[in-house]
């Protein structure tokens, strides 16, 4: 199937009072038409930060200083913020972790929901009433009508987490991008908004892209994970074969330091040591070198490049020659 | 002391209610708590459930509406800040936000001696050997003693603030929601650390948390609490491999988690609790669950369920010996 997203070599730094900080540093991943993909990663591991290159939503502190995002046959980094305006909240959109940060607490809900319809001239002002009242019925929230004209705070963190959703899905998006959508949320409330995330992208012509900290919610919903660490791709693979066989072994240490709820364990396996810091020139090795059980003295003086070690299958490790099962 | 030993904390039908200006909210409802030296009992449940509640009534930061609080047989239930205050030492709090915990204008080591210094114990030089010390045992070089807060990472100064707990020696550290906000990575780090620094100083800790599966990995008995009340208790691996009440159920089905064949759980509509919690300002009439439960039926409107031991468990079900023989 042909890809709707193709991200190549993509670089981004931060200025600060502190010096560079190199955020991303030559990201490669593909989205195919109508899947979804899984950027998983911890806190500086630069996942977020390459989402928001895609919708054009970079803090001005930060440059792109290389590489390309392809969308629909255009490269996005060379658009004018006109042009990226015209295509965020239309035929890219997102939703964020933090509802109530990302409503305006002094507009109602439903005018929020249109706001996109109006701001992309789609329709008339009464149109754009009634379908965002409809938008609010498809991601599940009782009695529409009424709670169009209720304010943010009136609406519990779930509610107001599928209004968001609704007004990301209202202009029909070809592509989805869901930055730790339910990071702040409760389990019980984090199962229904991941439902309703894989419900509206099985019922729409559309793609997703999720961010999020939690492999096993990766897991769970998405067709591929690229797994993040140090502003790089170290594990790309289809979930399934990631399941079986990830390869990288940052991928190996996060599994081994999640606590499990289906089994009693008496102890976790942590990865030792720190994430790396990014400010300044970086290591010429692998950046995970410092923290890997495997290293041997060619992962420090050479970093390696993500390679295929398997169908669908890349790994950036110089360890990881051919797939090998972890289970 | 008395010839059977004492729990280290016992809470007995504890309740809180707040008056707010939509009403009088019942946070926490008719608890009973037993914390026994050297074992984690955990504390889990939705936002809003009670939980933090619980926690800050244990600590004496929260005076209760009714119920008592024992520590080693004494009730303190009604004593003043100023006689407290020894007891205070004992009981040790790490939150979940490290940087907002600490002193931003104080070293680490400052830090960790502050509550040596508040409560008079040892002399200067005394103070600064052991804050040394709880900071060689917590895991930061020496360099570490004389940076300050921001400095530091957030898993580091989780370290720091899990020092300075353990610097007047309690018998019972609460962790409310102490590895939340940490990476995956340094949260395992610290649930490490944690169960070794248990183990040497026989340690007690509450462990509250929404997640469920760091729950289980720590804690020796779990109480599953829903608007303010506990819904089931008992062995930690009995209530996660058997629940019996409707809500735990529920709840440990919505954590994605792995299958034997190494895949991972897959997303059941018939699985999801519906809709939000009812409003803790308005609690339904017999069980608080019964809106959103699949076996509600009309004894449940009318009655409200007991905790009451079935098998490994105390539950609060009319109907838990049905689920069991599920």
């Amino acid at each position: 199937m042909a890809d709707l997203l193709t991200v190549q070599d993509l670089w981004i730094e931060f200025t600060s009072k502190r010096g560079t900080v190199k955020a991303v540093n030559g990201v490669d991943f593909s989205l195919r038409k109508g899947k979804t993909t899984g950027i998983v990663g911890e806190s500086g591991s630069g996942k977020s930060v390459t989402v928001k290159s895609i919708a054009g939503l970079l803090a001005r502190n930060a440059k792109v200083t290389g590489g390309s995002i392809d969308f629909e046959g255009c490269n996005l980094l060379s658009l004018k913020e006109k042009q990226i305006q015209a295509i965020r909240g239309n035929k890219i959109s997102m939703v964020f972790q933090d509802p109530n940060s990302f409503m305006n607490p002094t507009i109602s809900v439903g005018k929020q929901v249109m706001e996109p319809l109006l701001f992309h001239s789609v329709c008339s002002r009464k149109e754009a009433k009634e379908r965002a009242i409809d938008m609010l019925a498809q991601v599940g929230i009782p009695s529409p009508a009424v709670r169009f004209n209720e304010y943010p705070f009136e609406y519990s963190g779930g509610m107001l987490q599928r209004a968001l959703i609704a007004m990301a899905l209202i202009n029909d998006p070809t592509l989805l991008i869901a930055d730790e959508p339910t990071t702040a949320l409760d389990v019980t409330v984090q199962a229904q908004i991941l439902f309703l995330l894989k419900k509206m992208k099985e019922t729409r012509d559309m793609s997703m892209i999720l961010v999020t900290h939690d492999l096993i919610v990766a897991a769970q919903i998405c067709d591929e994970i690229v797994v993040m660490y140090g502003g790089m791709v170290v594990e790309r693979a289809e979930t399934q074969t990631f399941l079986k066989r990830r390869a990288h072994p940052y991928s190996i240490g996060l599994l081994a330091s999640t606590p499990r709820v289906d089994a009693s364990i008496e102890r976790l396996k942590p990865i030792e040591g720190s994430p790396p810091d990014l400010r300044g020139a970086l290591p010429q090795g692998c950046l995970f070198a410092p923290r890997c059980p495997y290293r041997t003295e060619r992962c420090t003086a050479e970093r390696p490049p993500l390679q295929q070690i398997g169908p669908n299958h890349q790994v950036a490790c110089w360890q990881a020659e051919s797939e090998v099962a972890v289970s | 002391m008395s010839a059977i030993p004492q729990p280290l904390i016992e809470l007995s039908q504890i309740r809180k209610v707040f008056r707010t200006s939509h009403g009088a909210l019942t946070a926490v409802d008719s608890i009973d708590l037993i914390v026994e030296r050297g074992s984690t009992i955990g504390l889990v449940g939705e936002s809003g459930s009670g939980k933090s509640t619980v926690a800050r009534m244990l600590l004496r930061l929260l005076t209760p509406t009714s119920g008592s609080i024992r520590i080693l047989g004494e009730d303190v239930t009604g004593w003043s800040d100023k006689k407290l205050k020894p007891v205070r030492s004992m009981l040790q709090w790490v939150s979940q936000h490290p940087a907002a915990a600490l002193f931003p204008n104080l070293t680490v080591g400052q830090n960790i001696m502050e509550p040596m210094r508040i409560h008079g114990i040892g002399m200067a030089q005394e103070r600064q050997r052991k804050a040394r010390g709880l900071l060689a045992k917590v895991g930061i070089p020496q360099e570490g003693f004389h940076a300050f807060p921001h400095e530091l990472s957030g898993g580091q100064q989780q370290r720091v603030v899990i020092a300075r707990a353990l610097s007047v020696d309690p018998g019972c550290v609460v962790l409310d929601e102490a590895v939340s906000s940490l990476d995956v990575s340094v949260q395992a780090q610290i649930l490490n650390l944690l169960q070794d620094l248990q183990e040497e100083m026989n340690l007690s800790y509450l462990f509250i948390s929404h997640n469920l599966a760091v729950i289980r990995l720590v804690c020796d008995e779990v109480a599953v609490m829903f608007l303010g009340r506990v819904v089931e208790s008992g062995k930690t691996r009995e209530v996660f491999d058997h629940p019996l009440h409707p809500y735990t159920k529920k709840l440990l089905a919505a954590v994605p988690s792995f299958t034997p064949d190494g895949g991972v759980t897959q997303l059941d509509e018939s699985s999801l609790l519906q809709g939000d919690p009812p409003s803790p300002l308005n609690i339904p009439s017999g069980c608080a669950f019964r809106s959103r439960c699949p076996y509600a039926r009309e004894r449940c409107a009318q009655e409200r369920p007991l905790l009451r031991r079935v098998g490994t468990q105390d539950v609060a079900c009319h109907f838990a010996e049905e689920i069991a023989a599920e």
